[in-house]
């Protein structure tokens, strides 16, 4: 059997003494959408932070591809393949759109005091290649003209957009996607849509969350379903929705 | 002294402070304005640079007729006391970040530098033995003053030469890195650590660099400064004299070096000196009391009207790939015409 892509089990944190994620386990084959969906306050985000290392749990293990990385903080699970984006805007504010996709590749050469001052030629060449790469990027999100702004000058939507393409940037084997259709006009929310649809055609194992359930219906291959920090189901979506937690939640309002 | 001469000794006396002021301001403003991080014992490691350059030019304790003790005591020629002042504050930011930095938010940090300002004095001043407590080391030999005659002004514009060396070096130093990727990767954590660390940077690893360069650069603007007063002690280095240098910043612009040119020109050098020409009004601790005042209204002053600063940071805008630029899209007739 092939290793899982990514792996959690009796994951558990507390947040200001109460249990926000309270023993949750699950797996995911490398490839497919797994879509995370549940009321406000079940535990999602703090689901996705103690994945990405941003929050660290008290009790759990995570595995990536196998290797366990519960103990490795944030940064080390990114260059280990994991990506994210947040809830909330995260931009880089006083960075231009281009500063922050860039800032997300890793460049041995100039990233250190020795590289960045006498391996000039080196890091250049490195850079270019990024850049290269952000540009596809900002082309293939039509927002290749705000390059140059300062990405907290940007609209709610086109920050959006930056940060799925700054998690991109690195080449990430694992995506974690917190909301990415939040607070989006519905023409940008569809542009989403399809190039998380190409992504996932590309082979790219993605976890969302997301209340928008047209995206999660379209997108997903499985979905969770999490309340009060506890997964109560799991499944394909036309079996999920049927779920009385889920009517409450989504269509009883 | 008079006439001319005298000029000539006020010129180069503002030239050296500017200078000094200057290559504090760009360390200071590669800690702050481009990787956040407040370090409020920055003093520290000018006086770490000023008492080590003292150190390695003075000789021992018991020369001078031994009225001076402290610990060590060589006599190197220079440029060494200054290379060796240079490594002294790298090396010790080293322990006070690990310390400082490494598992704090931002604004303990701040806490733990502005403690670590105080009990540094603290141990000067009350461990004579060490560095002469609050007299200081004096008669700290000029450079090169054995080649040439120290109290010519031929001398004085070469020690302006000197300095003025130093300032450039620091500044190419200075600018390079803020352009590099690692730059980049510092304003990155300045903007979000917690964004930082999700994109794969390791915020600890970035914090500690620039600790590090920024001790450096400190050090070496204390080495300069005691080269030229040959002298050293605790009130040359109290902790309100980092909030000077983070004044002058404010001022001149965060994250721009000629920002901090700007700045070091106007606060450290034309207020904080321009203060001690005004005529005396009334008993001369309130002139003095005056400067800090000045200081205070500045900040606020600035913060509320042009927080930026008088140059604030630069965009740094990167031209899209060649490819792009002969397969011109909608997109970018667009961008041309906005």
């Amino acid at each position: 059997m092939a290793v899982a892509a990514l792996e959690v089990e009796e994951l558990r944190c507390t947040l200001g003494g109460v249990e926000a994620v309270a023993g949750i386990s699950f797996s995911v084959r490398e490839g497919p959408t797994v879509g995370l969906i549940g009321p406000n306050g079940a535990g999602k985000s703090t689901l996705v932070g103690l994945i990405a290392g941003t929050r660290l749990p008290y009790a759990g293990t995570v595995r990536l591809f196998g290797e366990d990385v519960s103990r490795l903080p944030a940064w080390r699970r990114s260059r280990a393949g994991l990506a994210r984006t947040f809830q909330l805007s995260s931009e880089f504010a006083r960075l231009t759109v281009l500063e922050n996709l860039m800032v997300a590749c890793r460049d041995e050469a100039g990233e250190t005091i020795w590289g960045a001052l006498f391996r000039r030629r080196r890091w250049r060449a490195v850079e270019r290649v990024h850049a290269e790469r952000a540009w596809e990027l900002l082309e293939r999100f039509r927002l290749e003209h705000k390059a140059n702004e300062y990405a907290g000058l940007l609209s709610g939507g086109e920050k959006r957009m930056v940060e799925i393409m700054r998690g991109l940037m690195s080449h990430p084997r694992v995506l974690l996607l917190d909301e990415p259709m939040a607070g989006i006009n519905p023409t940008m929310r569809e542009e989403i849509a399809e190039y998380l649809w190409s992504l996932k055609r590309d082979g790219l194992t993605m976890i969302m969350v997301e209340h928008e359930l047209g995206a999660v219906e379209r997108l997903c291959d499985t979905v969770l379903v999490m309340a009060n920090g506890r997964l109560i189901g799991q499944g394909k979506y036309s079996e999920v929705i049927e779920m009385g937690e889920v009517v409450d939640a989504y269509i009883n309002g | 002294m008079s006439g001319a001469a005298g000029w000539d000794f006020v010129a180069i006396t503002l030239l050296v402070y500017l200078g000094v002021n200057l290559i504090a301001c760009l360390g200071l403003n590669l800690q702050y304005g481009t990787a956040g991080v407040l370090n409020f014992a920055f003093i520290v490691f000018q006086a770490v640079g000023a008492y080590t350059a003292a150190l390695f030019a003075v000789g021992p304790s018991s020369g001078n007729g031994g009225f001076q003790t402290y610990v060590g005591g060589w006599r190197l020629p220079f440029p060494l006391p200054w290379i060796i002042a240079t490594v002294a504050g790298a090396v010790v930011a080293v322990p006070v970040g690990l310390v400082g930095l490494r598992r704090l938010r931002s604004d303990y940090q701040a806490m733990v530098m502005l403690v670590v300002s105080l009990i540094a004095t603290t141990v000067v001043v009350s461990f004579p033995g060490f560095l002469n407590g609050s007299a200081g080391i004096s008669l700290v030999p000029p450079p090169l003053g054995t080649l040439l005659n120290p109290i010519s002004v031929g001398y004085g514009w070469m020690y302006v030469g000197l300095t003025a060396v130093c300032c450039l070096s620091v500044f190419v130093v200075v600018a390079a890195l803020a352009r590099s990727p690692l730059g980049r990767s510092w304003r990155a954590m300045r903007d979000n650590e917690v964004v930082a660390g999700a994109v794969g940077l390791d915020v600890t690893r970035l914090r500690m660099l620039v600790f590090v360069v920024g001790g450096a650069i400190a050090a070496l603007s204390g080495a300069v400064l005691v080269g030229f007063i040959s002298a050293w002690s605790p009130d040359a280095w109290l902790y309100p004299e980092t909030f000077a240098y983070f004044t002058a910043l404010i001022v001149g612009g965060l994250g721009n070096s000629i920002g901090a040119l700007i700045g070091a020109v106007l606060v450290p050098t034309l207020l904080l000196e321009g203060v001690t020409f005004l005529p005396t009004f009334a008993n001369p601790t309130v002139s003095l009391g005056l400067q800090w005042i000045i200081i205070g209204v500045v900040i606020i002053g600035f913060l509320w009207f042009r927080p930026r600063g008088i140059a604030p940071e630069r965009k740094n805008v990167l031209a899209p790939p060649a490819r792009t630029l002969t397969l011109p899209g909608a997109g970018h007739d667009k961008a041309d015409m906005s």
